[in-house]
């Protein structure tokens, strides 16, 4: 096994996402959609414009969930290198891991 | 009608551009994600110490980075579509709403209303006491509630298809968010506006309900819709009356350079000993010597007919003589070739008159010698004139020829070919008118037989505001007195030569005479003198003679193209009797 990690990266990897996440908060595209019926009044676009707008909010939705996620695993696999690199040194220098 | 006028196109452009600005956001955040993984992997310099990161994990934290850009990027491309969608809806609801301001205004130019329903209310029409007067009024009244019915249609028409248009875009780009989402596939046009097709068109030519239909149709376009459908579907907007003429122009050309190569290469084909096509079997005027060789003669004769014909419509378009030609009509599909060119700016010109050829005129034979005879005129026209005039020759009807006098549906000898040409320039007139804002003037010249297929066209309700018939043999029993046309009184002229055998035994076949006919004005064609006196250069001979330069009958008809009526030399005394005398003698 051979691993090369520079755990700072995968932090500010995390950190860079948090802030994509912030971004995405801003696009409120069914929001944007949503006074569309009210200027086709009485059409097929003001009888479907309920689930359009359903549509993005539930899938931008999903896509925040995904980059949170991300940037959650990354932030995981930093901390996780970073305890196998203190577990491995202390086991090798002969420190109590415990 | 009524939700279309409630309807906020503002409202759809503004989602746009916020739709937009939220494009650029998740533009902008694919970038941030896929900088975040170059950082997560060491690609990027974060603080004094750079490292790569690699193994399994690695790769799979690449491989989730980079899903997550694409799918943002995808995402913000579906956001593209919506907003796309959003604005050219609001772009096609603002045409509907201009198609029924339109509507209104040309119901206002009458005195009328429209209702929200699209009924028209006109303003009760006390008669004038004059029946050509009233005739024309409702010639006016029923011009103007087609136009107004069509414009009427197409706003509901547009609003209808720009509403299911939107909702299925809107449908479409909100199911393909989300990583099982089904792919957009951006840049074609099942996901894209649809460009909306021209009405359907009805078989034969249009009728004034269908000419202003095709106008509000094209009106109802975006100008980069136009330039699609020119650039697409140029059969759509090249024959089609009603669409502005700079518009069919530049469609023809297009039409043109494909009739000529396939025209070209039929006769290529048919040289190398190919056989004759369906619809080139029994079209040319071959001899029949054996079937297989008589059909490849007259297929070769049809295409080489085209050829001529198209070649002819070029050379015309490229003359340089300082007034710009345009093509305004180019059909080679039947048995004769049909085109029209216009002299000067149709869509503005104040003055706008066609001129209608008659027996054996072809586009081949025909159309260079009309289009000179044609600039002339308009030169003498716009000496009287104030404003331009534009003029077309029009040689849209399938003219009676020579070898088929003894066929019965396409003599000379009856009405049967101008009924149908009648109505061919009825629609060609009314388009003119429809494609403009403010129609112009308009007359029409209407030479020998041409002067029949005239008196057909004015049956039809049609913005004709004067017209002339010179070297006619008759109008074919269409007119008998100008309260048939719907003209006003004067608008009905005549010119015949006192030698012209056609206006003397025309009448025989295609009766009534046109100067027998009530309310027509005479004028002027002779003058008393020999030949060189003033009188002789005065006087036009025999019946193709009516546009000799510095003759009465040329000036009366460029006083009419001008709207001069005040201008015209009218019929004197001594050519009346002169003509009198020939059919008292002829008799």
């Amino acid at each position: 096994m051979q691993i090369r990690v520079e755990t700072v990266q995968l932090r500010e990897s995390s950190s860079q996402l948090a802030e994509v996440l912030a971004r995405l908060d801003r696009v409120r595209v069914a929001d944007d959609l949503a006074g569309v019926g009210s200027a086709f009044r009485g059409g097929q676009v003001a009888a479907v414009n309920r689930r359009v707008c359903g549509g993005w909010t539930d899938g931008l939705s999903a896509l925040r969930g995904r980059v949170r996620s991300t940037g959650s695993a990354l932030d995981v696999a930093a901390m996780g290198y970073e305890v196998l690199e203190d577990v491995a040194r202390r086991a090798l220098r002969g420190t109590s891991v415990s | 009608m009524s939700d279309l006028i409630a309807s906020r196109p503002d409202q759809l452009s503004a989602a746009a551009r916020r739709l937009e600005d939220h494009r650029l956001a998740l533009l902008d955040a694919a970038g941030a994600v896929l900088r975040a993984r170059s950082v997560a992997l060491g690609g990027q310099v974060v603080g004094p110490a750079t490292s790569r990161w690699s193994g399994p994990a690695a790769t799979g934290g690449a491989a989730r980075l980079g899903a997550l850009a694409t799918e943002i990027t995808r995402i913000a491309g579906a956001v593209g579509v919506a907003g796309q969608a959003l604005s050219h809806a609001g772009l096609r609801l603002v045409a509907g709403l201009a198609a029924l301001e339109r509507a209104s205004e040309v119901a206002a130019r009458r005195g009328a209303r429209v209702t929200d329903l699209g009924a028209v209310i006109l303003p009760a029409r006390p008669s004038s006491g004059d029946a050509v007067l009233d005739a024309h009024e409702a010639r006016e009244d029923a011009l103007m509630r087609s136009e107004v019915a069509a414009y009427v249609l197409t706003a509901q028409r547009v609003a209808t298809e720009t509403d299911l248009e939107l909702a299925r875009l809107l449908v479409a780009t909100a199911g393909s968010v989300g990583p099982g989402g089904p792919p957009l596939g951006t840049g074609e046009r099942g996901v894209l506006p649809t460009l909306l097709p021209p009405p359907p068109a009805t078989e034969g030519s249009a009728g004034p309900e269908e000419v202003f239909t095709s106008a509000a149709w094209w009106a109802s376009l975006t100008s980069q819709e136009r330039g699609q459908a020119i650039a697409e579907h140029p059969e759509w907007v090249g024959p089609r009356d009603g669409v502005s003429v700079a518009d069919r122009d530049a469609a023809n050309r297009v039409l043109l350079d494909r009739a000529e190569s396939a025209a070209t290469a039929r006769v290529a084909a048919l040289e190398a000993g190919g056989e004759p096509l369906a619809g080139e079997r029994g079209a040319g005027r071959a001899p029949v010597l054996g079937m297989g060789l008589a059909e490849r003669a007259s297929a070769l004769e049809l295409n080489r007919g085209r050829v001529d014909a198209l070649r002819a419509v070029r050379r015309v378009l490229a003359r340089t003589d300082g007034a710009r030609r345009r093509l305004v009509l180019v059909d080679v599909a039947g048995r004769q070739p049909r085109a029209a060119v216009a002299i000067g700016e149709v869509d503005s010109a104040p003055h706008v008159t066609t001129f209608v050829g008659g027996f054996t005129t072809t586009v081949a034979a025909d159309l260079e010698r009309h289009d000179t005879d044609l600039a002339r005129l308009r030169v003498e026209a716009g000496g009287l004139a104030s404003g331009d005039v534009a003029v077309v020759t029009w040689l849209g009807y399938d003219a009676p020829q020579v070898e088929e006098v003894a066929s019965p549906s396409r003599t000379v000898l009856s009405g049967g070919v101008a009924a149908q040409g009648g109505e061919q320039l009825a629609a060609f007139v009314t388009g003119l008118d429809a494609a403009r804002r403010v129609p112009p003037d308009q007359s029409v010249l209407a030479h020998s037989y041409g002067s029949v297929v005239l008196s057909f066209a004015l049956r039809r309700p049609t913005g004709i505001d004067r017209v002339a018939l010179f070297g006619s043999p008759g109008t074919g029993g269409a007119v008998n007195a100008i309260v048939d046309t719907g003209l006003k009184p004067g608008g009905f002229n005549v010119l015949g030569s006192v030698d012209d055998p056609v206006v003397a035994g025309g009448s025989v076949v295609l009766a009534p005479r046109a100067a027998s006919v009530l309310g027509s004005t005479r004028l002027s064609t002779y003058a008393p003198g020999g030949a060189g006196s003033d009188g002789g250069r005065r006087t036009s001979r025999g019946h193709s003679d009516y546009l000799k330069a510095g003759s009465d009958s040329a000036r009366n008809l460029a006083a009419i193209a001008a709207d001069r009526p005040d201008a015209t030399i009218p019929e004197s005394g001594a050519e009346r009797l002169r003509k009198a005398s020939r059919r008292g003698s002829s008799r």
